[in-house]
């Protein structure tokens, strides 16, 4: 597990992310559109020379399209599939992972894809799993 | 009408709905102004995303509803017509806006990030960049090649 967990928030939901798997942070990232992009993604951006492509926010688990609104901040994922962008609506925190605890969700309280809950502070946050949520992607 | 004059190794820089576009030299045979008449509706076909015909050195070609093709909607008028090299011969295509010509240094290919490779098939095999703005590589043949896949 990573030492530190950021805690963000996506569509009004707040989740949690290891940190290791998190390469970089944006702020108001041009976002590019393509044609015949696959299903979750809205477009792309630039990082570093690298054109990485952008989630939709309604494909993270739990969200409701309909609250999905711009985000002025990317997460820059590292994945089994390449560098993700995962869009979040307010700057990040990055905590210690002792200082809260991780735990199974329990069954049918949150979405398929969300099997772990970090609990910080007596918030719980649904843990990100970003491989999984591509993998499904793909099956789409 | 634009003759390709001076532009050898150069790409042109076009637009459609707003995703940018790079077009080699090669498969550039004409830009066609659009104006009042330049098509002509009578080859209009949906079935298979003719939206009609245009004169290209004597002969008429088809244009094709790229904006339909590609998954696009088209919001802003037709600037011009790319008539372009294809698999079976020349066809023309409506763009938006057409920024013009740059040289090839000013631009750089990048692959197609492997997440969006891995889901159907993409009408583009590669990204150029120009500018700061990735560009979708367009290739007429390729995306005759994809129109054609099951």
């Amino acid at each position: 597990m990573s030492a530190k967990m950021t805690l963000l928030a996506v569509a009004g939901r707040d989740y949690a992310l290891p940190v290791d798997c998190i390469r970089h942070i944006l702020a108001e990232v041009p976002v590019f559109p393509l044609v015949r992009l696959r299903a979750g993604f809205s477009g792309v951006f630039l990082f570093e020379g690298e054109i990485i492509p952008l989630l939709e926010p309604s494909m993270v688990p739990g969200i409701d399209g309909e609250r999905v609104c711009a985000a002025p901040y990317v997460v820059i994922c590292q994945s089994d599939y390449g560098g993700v962008g995962v869009p979040v609506e307010r700057a990040v925190r990055i905590v210690e992972t002792q200082e809260g605890s991780v735990s199974p969700a329990p069954p049918g309280t949150e979405p398929a894809l969300v099997s772990q809950i970090f609990l910080w502070r007596g918030h719980p946050y649904p843990m990100l799993d970003v491989d999984t949520l591509l993998a499904q992607l793909s099956y789409q | 009408m634009q003759t390709m004059t001076g532009t050898a190794g150069k790409r042109l820089v076009f637009r459609l709905s707003g995703v940018g576009f790079s077009l080699a030299i090669a498969d550039l045979l004409e830009i066609l102004e659009a104006q009042p008449g330049t098509l002509d509706p009578s080859g209009v076909d949906d079935e298979h995303g003719l939206l009609g015909l245009v004169s290209f050195r004597d002969e008429a070609i088809h244009v094709r509803d790229i904006h339909g093709l590609l998954g696009l909607t088209q919001s802003d008028p037709v600037k011009a017509y790319l008539v372009v090299v294809g698999a079976d011969g020349a066809w023309a295509l409506p763009a938006d806006q057409v920024e013009g010509f740059s040289p090839l240094d000013a631009f750089r290919r990048c692959a197609v990030p492997p997440l969006l490779q891995s889901g159907a098939p993409l009408p583009f095999a590669a990204i150029d960049l120009w500018q700061g703005e990735p560009l979708v590589f367009f290739e007429p043949m390729f995306v005759d090649q994809w129109q054609r896949m099951p």
